[in-house]
């Protein structure tokens, strides 16, 4: 690898490395909203008595995926770690070929002959990037898998919110404001889906270029 | 004396009393109606059967007089006058007064001679110059009797005893209950009670001539002695029957045992009226219309409906703790998540029905009001029409029970403090009669009860001036407050803004109690007032206090109950909505309104909750924005009291959370009362 | 390794990345401060522990808000990690004692763009808050800073206040220690590090007199576990009477 292509792949893993700060961040931040929003639709359902009971139900279940949300981001997190670390033990053993390199070139033809030990560990740290990134390839595609399922969650989500539109227009009638209430649910889940979708691409990415 | 058979006796005849008595105020309106002087007469009747029973002497003699003047209102030898309706009311009073001494075990004292007296010319028309109204044939008194009421339903309601030994009648109204099958063995329905009647008489009626009023009108000796017939058989409605085919009912009668009559099965009916000699006199034979209401109704001890109610109240409380044990289960096994979501929902059920036993109509409540805007209104000399809505609206019995003092006190008050004078309203275009309006409303799972009228309304300074002066609150305090909160100083106690001058405020009542009593039924107290316009006091109660709804809460390590019907909503704090004005924090809400900020962190740990520093998490209630750390979740909550705190605490109990641990409930309205006082102090 | 905050008040924040898995490299702690987005990282530790260091640290901040670093003295368990970091993100402006530039760059940074430390001290603006590099030459490094951030009220001691902890250890010293027991229990983990690696009593007492002056709510060290409240001034006090310079008895 040159130089400018090492440095351009550092490039691609420092974006991810800050995408997945940012997502976690928007991810968290939005599923505790989630979190609220529910929580704020079923008092409001429970303060009407029985009335409302069928909101009470989509919200008890938005409530439910929202924890079930954030259980698969909290899997999601556990994999970004490991798949830094892994990137960064690249960057570490890269700039250690990067010293040989050099005394590759300063030392000419006779290298080989004057210190065979050189290339043996040369050829032994090749190995070690190899299998380092065969690793991080292996971490982003179970990551990838991770995205996936917290998106079918998003898309779960999105179905209850819409029930929900249907339930709260049914009970509009009670004056109390729960279309507003389904629309401010409906707003943070599409908060998480877009900062969820972001985040696959980004992953993609580097999926693509880098391997 | 059979205890048993006087506890019958007296919730029955606390019944009878208090239904008398408002039939006795519509009589004012109505003084020709022959339906309500004949149900008058005969609870006068029924009171007096039952006192010979329990051979109270005094008891007899004193509703014997006020039968008596029944008597002859009812066949209109006498008109009714305000003068008979006062005596009769007062007599009513008295009667009570020596209910009571039963209760107590002890024998009643005569009643006040001179109101006797008085009864007695009343009735024998001395005091009241007849004006002799032409004497009419009674009417049909009773039309088919009882209201028909929704078949099925379920009806509940509580009498009482002094002693505090109450009862709960569950009823469940029948359209078609006037076939004898369907009827309950104590009771009869008229239909019965008129073939009984029919059959025991037949054509030989007594006094009368014509065959269609043969039917209407019975000597009363008569009629006792069919009832003494009727209940001394032990209710069986088809016995009574067969034994009166003998055709010799007077010799018949004497050989019913009297002891029989007071047979210990639970009756709403009058059980006691085979003691009564028999007396020649004329009685309508619609006796049982009232008998009819109780059709199908259990009469159940009050102390068992509450064992009911705590089971259930711990069968809530394990269903949590079970849901809390399995949701960690869920996905090890989906039948088990099943078997709980049906439980819950059976629970819920189980829930919902036990609490509507113990639910009864605001009427209990509101029964009494007529006479007491009655007699304040004579006495102040004030003219005022008394409004009641939402009679049959449907409340947890212990806030029926414990909401009649506190009533009475806010229509005195209103009446005393509030409604002006018949000059002063002339002079302020107001019409001379003032209007106070009772009204209960069912708003989803609470009820609100509100008093209000359309006097003077309240002064907020006189309010604030009188409150300084008592030494309620310092006059920095006093700057500081807004103007509800100067108004709800009234709450306070030690607070009257009249020197308990009037015969009608001083009794012990004050406005501090009406808020203990609503705070203690775990209601919401509210004042609103239009100085000039009047003023509404209303005041807010869970459906039921059985079970409560609240959002867990944590603050720093501590999880705490908050009642959900005291949250408007759960808000993210933002920092740049927090102000300070005179000296409070206060914080913007999405409409641009401003609310005090109550940080819980400083009332409860003595610790402000550092925005930045630590999560902080907002509970929007009515009056105030709650700082706490985060909001954990909702349940469905079985109050425990506590009874070791001091009285001024900001909790209203405590439960138990599904993980099973104590968790206290905090009380909103106090915590922003004192919340507020005390950020404000601190300044 | 973990992150987990020191201090926190609005936009301002103090991590910890503590209890690195690498037990054949001394075990180290990498401080974080952050204010209003910015980042600045307070002795980045080894070569070694780097990847592990790194994404600990994006459980904190963004790599991307790293403005600025400071190397407290040349050892490699502090400096090593420099050519890395540099790598990841080239803007960072590294704070180091003027005295040890030739020899940090040595590490393999001749690119790297480094602020000389006088030896007087110095100090730098990290997201519109200030940091003082208080001198604490001969503790143990030749040329040594301190980093104090007055608003925080930490202060970060690199080797001073260094324990040897097992792998799992606490970031702190027990907060909740009424009677001194566990900070006795801590310190005799502390004892010979001091003992042996600090050389200069004159150059202790001096720091002590200087650092008494500071109002400081947590003393940071770059081994063990943080002294916070209470824990500060015994640790204070205990390092007063503690000879150091051991080697040559």
């Amino acid at each position: 690898m040159t130089p400018e292509q090492l440095t351009r792949q550092q490039e691609r893993v420092m974006e991810v490395v800050n995408a997945s700060f940012r997502a976690r961040q928007d991810i968290d931040r939005a599923l505790r909203e989630i979190d609220r929003r529910a929580l704020n639709a079923m008092v409001l359902v429970k303060k009407h008595g029985n009335a409302l009971a069928g909101y009470g139900v989509v919200a008890q279940a938005f409530r439910e995926r929202a924890a079930l949300l954030r259980e698969s981001a909290s899997h999601l997190q556990e994999n970004i770690a490991p798949l830094i670390e892994a990137q960064m033990r690249i960057l570490q053993q890269q700039r250690l070929l990067q010293n040989f390199a050099q005394v590759e070139n300063s030392g000419g033809t006779n290298l080989q002959a004057q210190c065979a030990g050189l290339l043996t560990t040369r050829r032994a740290w090749d190995k070690a990037i190899a299998a380092e990134q065969e690793n991080a390839r292996k971490i982003l595609r179970q990551l990838l898998e991770e995205v996936r399922i917290l998106q079918e969650g998003v898309e779960e989500q999105e179905y209850v919110v819409t029930s929900g539109r249907i339930e709260a227009a049914l009970v509009e009638a009670s004056g109390v404001p729960l279309m507003r209430v389904s629309r401010d649910m409906g707003e943070a889940v599409r908060i998480v889906a877009r900062a969820v979708r972001d985040y696959r691409q980004q992953l993609e990415r580097l999926q693509d270029e880098s391997y | 004396m059979d205890m048993d058979i006087l506890q019958d006796y007296l919730a029955e005849a606390r019944e009878l009393l208090e239904k008398a008595q408002e039939e006795i105020l519509c009589l004012e309106d109505r003084p020709e109606d022959d339906e309500l002087l004949a149900s008058l007469f005969r609870a006068f009747h029924t009171l007096k059967g039952g006192a010979g029973f329990l051979e109270a002497q005094n008891l007899v003699d004193w509703t014997h007089h006020l039968e008596d003047l029944l008597d002859k209102l009812r066949s209109h030898q006498l008109c009714v006058s305000s003068d008979m309706i006062d005596a009769i009311l007062r007599g009513l009073d008295v009667i009570d007064g020596m209910l009571q001494e039963l209760a107590q075990g002890d024998e009643p004292a005569a009643g006040p001679e001179d109101l006797g007296t008085r009864i007695r010319d009343l009735a024998a028309g001395v005091a009241t110059p007849q004006s002799s109204p032409p004497p009419e044939a009674p009417q049909q008194v009773a039309s088919a009797a009882a209201e028909p009421t929704p078949s099925g339903t379920l009806y509940a309601e509580q009498r009482v005893d002094e002693q505090g030994k109450s009862g709960v009648y569950v009823a469940q109204h029948n359209e078609n209950s006037d076939t004898p099958e369907t009827t309950a063995g104590d009771e009869i329905s008229e239909d019965e009670f008129e073939a009984v009647l029919d059959q025991l008489y037949g054509a030989q009626a007594p006094g009368m001539d014509a065959p269609e009023s043969a039917a209407d009108e019975i000597s009363e000796s008569e009629f006792e002695a069919a009832l003494d017939q009727l209940y001394g058989l032990g209710g069986a409605p088809g016995l009574p029957a067969a034994d009166t085919q003998q055709n010799h009912p007077a010799t018949r009668m004497h050989d019913v045992p009297i002891a029989a009559a007071a047979s210990p099965a639970p009756s709403a009916a009058p059980a006691a009226t085979a003691g009564e000699p028999p007396k020649p006199k004329a009685a309508p034979r619609t006796v049982t219309s009232a008998a009819s209401e109780v059709e199908n109704t259990l009469r159940v001890d009050a102390a068992r409906l509450d064992a009911v109610m705590n089971q259930v109240g711990e069968l809530v409380l394990l269903r949590n703790r079970l849901s809390s044990a399995i949701s960690s289960l869920l996905d090890e096994n989906e039948d088990l998540g099943r078997i709980a979501r049906e439980m819950d929902l059976s629970v819920n059920d189980l829930q919902v029905n036990a609490m509507r036993l113990r639910m009864q109509p605001c009427k209990r409540i509101f029964q009494q009001l007529p006479r007491v805007v009655r007699d304040a209104s004579r006495q102040l000399g004030k003219n005022v029409q008394l409004e009641i809505i939402g009679e049959e609206v449907e409340i947890d019995k212990a806030v029926v029970d414990a909401l009649s003092g506190p009533m009475t006190h806010l229509i005195r008050n209103s009446l005393d403090h509030g409604i002006e004078t018949p000059e002063q309203r002339r002079a302020l275009h107001k019409p001379e009669t003032a209007t106070i309006r009772v009204a209960a409303i069912h708003l989803g799972d609470r009820v609100r009860i509100e008093v209000s009228d359309d006097g003077r309304g309240i002064d907020r300074q006189i309010v604030l001036q009188k409150a300084i002066e008592k030494g309620v609150v310092s006059s920095e305090q006093a700057a500081r407050l807004s103007e509800q909160e100067a108004l709800e100083l009234i709450f306070r106690p030690g607070f009257s803004t009249k020197e308990q001058a009037t015969e009608l405020s001083g009794r012990g009542v004050g406005m501090d109690v009406v808020k203990e009593t609503v705070h203690k039924l775990r209601g919401q107290l509210d004042i609103r007032t239009n100085l000039g316009a009047g003023t509404t006091i209303s005041m807010e109660f869970p459906l039921t206090l059985a079970i409560l709804p609240v959002l867990y809460l944590r603050l720093r390590r501590e999880t705490y109950a908050l009642p959900v019907n005291a949250i408007e909503s759960l808000v993210e704090i933002q920092e740049t909505r927090i102000h300070r004005m005179q000296g409070r924090s206060v914080y913007r809400v999405d409409d641009g309104e401003v609310t005090p900020m109550i940080d819980l962190g400083e009332l409860l740990h003595g610790r402000k909750l550092r925005l930045g520093r630590e999560p902080i998490e907002g509970i929007q209630t009515e009056r105030g924005l709650l700082l706490i750390s985060e909001v954990l979740g909702n349940e469905d909550s079985v109050v425990k009291p506590l009874d070791f705190l001091d009285k001024e605490n900001w909790y209203q109990g405590a439960t138990i959370s599904g993980r099973g641990n104590v968790v206290l409930i905090l009380d909103a309205q106090a915590l922003s009362r004192h919340g507020i006082e005390r950020m404000g102090a601190a300044r | 390794m973990k992150a987990t905050k020191v201090f926190e008040a609005k936009d301002h924040r103090w991590w910890i990345l503590y209890d690195q898995e690498e037990s054949r490299v001394i075990d180290s702690n990498v401080y974080v401060m952050e204010s209003q987005g910015q980042a600045f990282l307070l002795d980045p530790g080894g070569f070694e522990i780097f990847p592990q260091v790194f994404a600990a640290l994006v459980e904190a901040v963004p790599p991307a808000s790293i403005q600025g670093a400071f190397v407290s003295h040349q050892d490699p368990d502090i400096a090593s990690s420099l050519p890395l970091w540099h790598a990841c993100n080239p803007k960072i402006q590294w704070h180091i004692p003027a005295l040890w530039e030739g020899f940090i760059r040595h590490y393999g940074a001749l690119e790297a763009p480094l602020q000389d430390i006088p030896d007087a001290g110095g100090n730098t603006l990290i997201g519109g808050r200030r940091l003082e590099f208080i001198p604490a030459h001969y503790l143990h490094s030749s040329a040594n800073f301190h980093v104090y951030d007055p608003e925080a009220k930490v202060l970060f001691t690199g080797d001073v206040g260094a324990a040897l902890l097992p792998p799992g250890h606490s970031a702190w010293v027990d907060r909740r220690d009424v009677d001194g027991k566990s900070f006795a229990a801590h310190i005799e983990k502390a004892r010979y590090f001091h003992q042996r690696w600090m050389p200069s009593n004159r150059a202790k007492d001096d720091w002590i007199e200087r650092v008494r002056k500071l109002e400081i709510d947590y003393l940071c060290p770059q081994h063990g576990a943080i002294y916070s409240g209470p824990q500060v001034q015994r640790f204070l006090d205990w390092f007063a009477t503690l000879p150091v310079g051991n080697g040559i008895a």
